[in-house]
């Protein structure tokens, strides 16, 4: 039982909590879905934690994502994915390292992302994975974490309508790493 | 004020934190799981112990029944306990929740209505002309929905069907109809009506009067018919 108390530490809790919050965008929502992901996880037999755990806060993020995705099944329009979620794409997390957004753009942005970018963004910025580990991670081709990441790029460049960024330096929105 | 993207998601992350009645209960539910694992692994000994001693093969398959038939009653009521616990906590969080739900629901119109008067604005070319639905309705074949005509004109305007092309609403594929509407352009756009993502809107078929709102100095009509998410823009005269 020791794994499993340690992820009852309010730091561990939290990390969970936000990373609910980043797949559902609703708090109460995020708080549902972490509260069933847990039972899940406590309800798991010794032998089945032995041999599926090796890190529990990746494990239960995995049980998050799949109890969140279970839940939106009945609603396909979620998962619908761009024409272009296949196309390679030269574009790096590191492309999106010099990008400048404010407060405002980023709210009305990350409302509209699908839930896999908000979740390649959360993977990036606060746990610091590259695109190659976030596609390990996430089980899927590393071309597309890529694609996904020109996609928010190509979101970032639609939403502030800057087709040069030195012009928009002055009138705050996106600026730099937008070519 | 801007900053780098990075920190800004990382600010916006941090800042969402469980509340201290929200970690308690977490903790509540891990004594609760916990013991119940506990009990059910003694049980299990209690049943191994038996059947290795006994050595009355029946007797121990009658214990190992009357155990597992405890073990499903007090499952069952650790359930009713749970789902009534759960439901005392969402009847006191209902007032909350409406007042969020409201905030969210404003949130979804503002956003549809951008997102539409942007795309009006941008009168990107029409992917298929025509003035009958019917040869518009067959052009869609990537849709899992047929575009209907409204039963709502455009400002009580003379409108003809001019076209259509692929859109999307919200990231949901949507159809995108054009009509000459007296002098102007006005565009339709049609995506099938999914509550829980454009939450509860105003369903023409039901009586109610659509949403009416005013975006990048386009006005953005909002409703439902037909099964269907309807939003009209045109230019304010």
């Amino acid at each position: 039982m020791k794994d499993k108390d340690a992820v009852f530490n309010r730091t561990l809790l939290d990390r969970l909590y936000q990373y609910a919050c980043v797949l559902t965008k609703e708090p109460h929502e995020a708080y549902d879905l972490l509260q069933a992901s847990l039972e899940k996880y406590l309800k798991l037999s010794e032998k089945e934690r032995t041999l599926s755990i090796k890190n529990a806060e990746a494990f239960i993020k995995k049980i998050i994502r799949n109890h969140f995705i279970d839940t939106l099944r009945s609603s396909h329009a979620h998962l619908l994915e761009l024409y272009d979620e296949h196309a390679m794409s030269d574009l790096e997390c590191r492309d999106l390292e010099s990008v400048v957004i404010d407060r405002i753009h980023l709210e009305s942005i990350w409302n509209q992302l699908e839930f896999q970018a908000r979740e390649i963004l959360y993977y990036w910025a606060v746990m610091g994975n590259t695109a190659a580990e976030i596609a390990t991670i996430l089980d899927v081709p590393r071309g597309t974490v890529l694609s996904r990441l020109h996609r928010i790029k190509k979101r970032l460049q639609e939403r502030s309508g800057a087709k040069d960024p030195k012009e928009r330096d002055h009138r705050g929105g996106i600026k730099g790493g937008i070519q | 004020m801007s900053d780098h993207l990075k920190d800004l998601i990382q600010k916006k992350v941090i800042s969402q934190k469980l509340s201290d009645n929200q970690f308690d209960t977490l903790m509540t539910l891990k004594e609760g799981v916990r013991q119940a694992c506990h009990q059910a692994q003694r049980r299990d000994q209690e049943i191994e112990g038996q059947t290795d001693g006994s050595g009355d093969k029946g007797r121990a398959l009658m214990n190992q029944f009357a155990l597992r038939w405890r073990r499903a009653v007090a499952a069952s009521v650790a359930l009713f306990a749970v789902i009534g616990g759960t439901f005392m906590i969402q009847q006191y969080q209902k007032p909350l929740r409406h007042v969020s739900q409201l905030s969210e629901q404003a949130g979804v119109v503002e956003a549809i209505s951008q997102e539409v008067a942007k795309n009006h604005i941008k009168m990107k070319p029409l992917e298929v002309r025509s003035s009958k639905l019917s040869e518009v309705q067959r052009y869609f074949t990537m849709l899992d929905f047929s575009p209907i005509e409204s039963t709502l004109r455009f400002a009580d305007q003379a409108h003809a069907l001019l076209g259509a092309r692929y859109c999307s609403i919200r990231g949901v594929t949507a159809a995108q109809l054009r009509y000459q509407a007296g002098s102007g352009l006005s565009t339709l756009y049609e995506v099938p009506y999914d509550a829980a993502l454009f939450g509860d809107l105003p369903n023409i078929d039901r009586g109610d009067e659509p949403i009416q709102s005013y975006s990048k100095g386009v006005s953005v009509k909002i409703w439902v018919e037909k099964g269907l998410l309807l939003v009209s823009a045109q230019n304010v005269d």
